[in-house]
């Protein structure tokens, strides 16, 4: 299949919710999307995800490519996974040469193997290249509720990865503008979003202005874990805090300047520099 | 600094119309611009093509006249000779650096630039005035002198919106202008490979030069992608660290606001980068004098005439000598404002946020400007009433295309969609 192909299948032209998906990553199949057959698919049995009543939408916010990993069970309850990606793999050359010389040994501090890249990225282009059969099968609706895809490891680097110069920081933030308003999803029916997260330890910083702004429009918020071995369990109603600087029309260029602690970790005076680019 | 003599793309004896009033065309239809999307995001490298339940690029082009053009152009032209201009007085009074608002750490090495200016860079210099269409005539708002982007939206959107508007055509592709401009600088530095460095964590910076790199790939130049920190000098040169290999360049495009490059992390290369090295870099670090709001402050001070600018700019003051407070008619914006982030008045946005960025201006007033208001003409779009602005695009001095913007306020920000801007064909 063609990155073409590819990007359709995830984007039909059919479904309003298509305009959400983020290109970034279909724009470097050409180059990363050949690798794609030895992807595993998580397994949670799909009775366990949250029941599709038309009036859910589902924010899967799981580390890696596990959520992409779950089309299989999200098309079964007929949501349609909107991958909301935006970060770069490295260019390819920078892959596919060796070890950068001041990485030493090739082993980082912490005995882990060295990672020249901050988030990785790769595992989940060749995931969506291996659920696009899975996702073409299923002929979803156009009407299919959204279920959106993020990684919960963006804004942090992955074991090994050693911060100097050569390395490839590819840190990305989720912003309110990444997802549709809730004017749009109240337009569209939508009355609850369902959030899928790996542990209990609430939404991540950057997410919780999204759902936040969400929840203030009376939009009901829940959510679930994937930390049980038996599957999900009963999506329970969560309140989102209020993250720092919540509705600071800034905000965006803040979190991505890294103008404040916490997040990027990385630019802008309080933070170090936040690296590299693809 | 100076900018290489050009032929402008007109003179004062052609057709030229200062006519503000801007038409839309037509709505294309819905699967053609599905179509253009696609190709746009797959393979242009727009990678942001939608902010929250905004689809960015409009399925309608903005027309203009040939003569509208003619004079747009020439106004660019004219603004561009004049930043140049200013930039070279500032060699004689370098003590106006700190009142633009140039962190003291960056002045230094803007100096060195602006004392053994990379003459070559003229080239391939690129600026992009942001005119609107007001009662009285265009207006500018400002020049992006330093990092101007939009390259990709400006050329292959505008291209291929235009194979559906007959009788008009794009008034340039600026993106590969810029390409076949950084080549020529390529070639005459030894042909070698080029780094394109851009802030990390600002995909909208990084889709601007990987497209650029993709033209520069497609012109047979070796181009690599990265940051600040991957590059480092070596005996006067840059090279840039790929992989476990040292890369030494022939250009460095700077797609990094130079005012970020202000952090100490940087300080080893910030010298060489926005200041003096063998390699040309594009543009040069001298280029944020121009970027800078608080420019118009320092004329008199250059003995400048700056004609266009005069005309062109509403009227621009320091904070500290404008009745911002009680004249709504003013509005303020911090010296380094970038895509509208930090326009600020009391009628366009909320109490809590006036408030802080008044007691910011009050605070720190040789940080903002005050700019007399201007009322934007609104056009009536197919999506309904929205105010446009159109860049232009100057490439060694010469207006080389058109990039527009629509928003929903009279403020243009990170928030506006694109749009084509279309110029009548010439009849023969």
């Amino acid at each position: 299949m063609t990155p073409d192909e590819i990007y359709e299948i995830w984007a039909p032209a059919e479904s309003e919710w298509s305009q959400w998906v983020k290109p970034v990553l279909f724009a470097h199949l050409p180059a990363y999307g050949n690798g794609a057959s030895s992807v595993d698919r998580q397994e949670i049995a799909a009775a366990s995800l949250p029941h599709n009543d038309g009036q859910s939408a589902l924010v899967l916010d799981l580390p890696g490519a596990m959520a992409v990993q779950m089309t299989g069970d999200l098309v079964r309850q007929r949501y349609r996974p909107i991958p909301l990606y935006n970060s770069c793999p490295p260019p390819k050359s920078w892959a596919l040469s060796a070890a950068v010389p001041h990485f030493m040994d090739g082993a980082s501090s912490g005995g882990d193997p060295v990672r020249r890249t901050a988030v990785d990225v790769v595992p989940i282009i060749e995931a969506i290249v291996a659920m696009t059969p899975v996702l073409k099968a299923a002929s979803l609706p156009a009407s299919a509720p959204p279920a959106f895809l993020l990684d919960s490891q963006r804004r942090n680097v992955q074991a090994g990865y050693v911060r100097a110069p050569g390395a490839f920081d590819n840190r990305s933030v989720s912003l309110p503008t990444d997802f549709p308003s809730s004017n749009f999803l109240l337009s569209r029916g939508i009355r609850k979003i369902v959030l899928i997260t790996p542990s209990q330890a609430g939404p991540e910083a950057d997410l919780s202005h999204t759902l936040l702004r969400w929840q203030s429009t009376g939009i009901s918020i829940a959510g679930v874990t994937t930390a049980s071995a038996s599957g999900l369990a009963i999506p329970q109603p969560i309140t989102i805090r209020r993250p720092p600087y919540f509705r600071i029309a800034w905000y965006a260029l803040m979190a991505r300047l890294g103008l404040r602690p916490n997040l990027l970790g990385g630019f802008g005076g309080v933070l170090p520099e936040s690296g590299g680019v693809g | 600094m100076t900018l290489a003599a050009t032929s402008p793309v007109c003179s004062l004896s052609e057709d030229i119309d200062n006519s503000p009033y801007i038409s839309t065309g037509p709505v294309l239809d819905r699967k053609i611009c599905e179509g253009i999307r696609r190709r746009m995001v797959l393979e242009c490298c727009k990678w942001d093509p939608q902010v929250e339940d905004v689809s960015v690029l409009q399925p309608f082009p903005l027309l203009l006249r040939r003569s509208q053009w003619r004079y747009l152009a020439a106004q660019a032209e004219a603004l561009a000779r004049e930043v140049c201009a200013a930039e070279g007085a500032l060699l004689e009074r370098p003590d106006l650096l700190a009142e633009l608002a140039v962190p003291r750490r960056l002045a230094h090495c803007i100096l060195r630039g602006l004392q053994s200016p990379q003459s070559f860079a003229a080239d391939a210099r690129v600026m992009r005035f942001d005119f609107h269409p007001t009662p009285t005539g265009w207006r500018i708002s400002e020049v992006n002198s330093d990092v101007p982007g939009g390259f990709s939206e400006a050329s292959e959107f505008t291209a291929m919106m235009s194979e559906h508007c007959y009788g008009y055509v794009p008034a340039g592709t600026p993106g590969p202008a810029l390409a076949d401009a950084l080549v020529r600088t390529i070639t005459l530095h030894g042909g070698g490979p080029c780094a394109l460095v851009c802030a990390a964590g600002f995909m909208e910076d990084l889709q601007v030069i990987s497209y650029l790199a993709n033209l520069l790939r497609r012109r047979g130049v070796e181009a690599h992608l990265g940051n600040p920190r991957h590059l480092r000098c070596d005996r006067g040169k840059l090279v840039m660290e790929v992989g476990s290999e040292t890369v030494p360049l022939s250009l460095v495009v700077r797609f990094h606001q130079a005012e970020w490059l202000s952090q100490k992390s940087h300080a080893s290369i910030v010298p060489y980068l926005l200041g003096d090295s063998d390699t040309p870099v594009i543009n040069p670090g001298y280029a944020m004098i121009g970027e800078s709001k608080r420019l118009p402050l320092v004329w008199d001070d250059l003995g400048l005439e700056m004609e266009a600018w005069r005309r062109l700019l509403p009227e621009t003051r320091d904070p500290r000598e404008a009745p911002w407070l009680r004249d709504s008619g003013w509005l303020l914006k911090t010296a380094f404002c970038n895509t509208g982030d930090s326009v600020s008045s009391p009628l366009t946005m909320p109490r809590r946020q006036w408030i802080r960025a008044a007691a910011d201006a009050m605070l720190f007033p040789n940080r903002w400007v005050a700019q007399r208001r201007f009322e934007v003409l609104p056009i009536d779009t197919p999506l309904g009433l929205m105010y446009p602005c159109i860049g232009v695009y100057t490439i060694a001095g010469r207006a080389c295309g058109l990039y527009g913007r629509l928003s929903r306020t009279p403020v243009v920000t990170y928030a506006a969609a694109d749009v084509t801007v279309l110029v009548r064909k010439e009849t023969a």
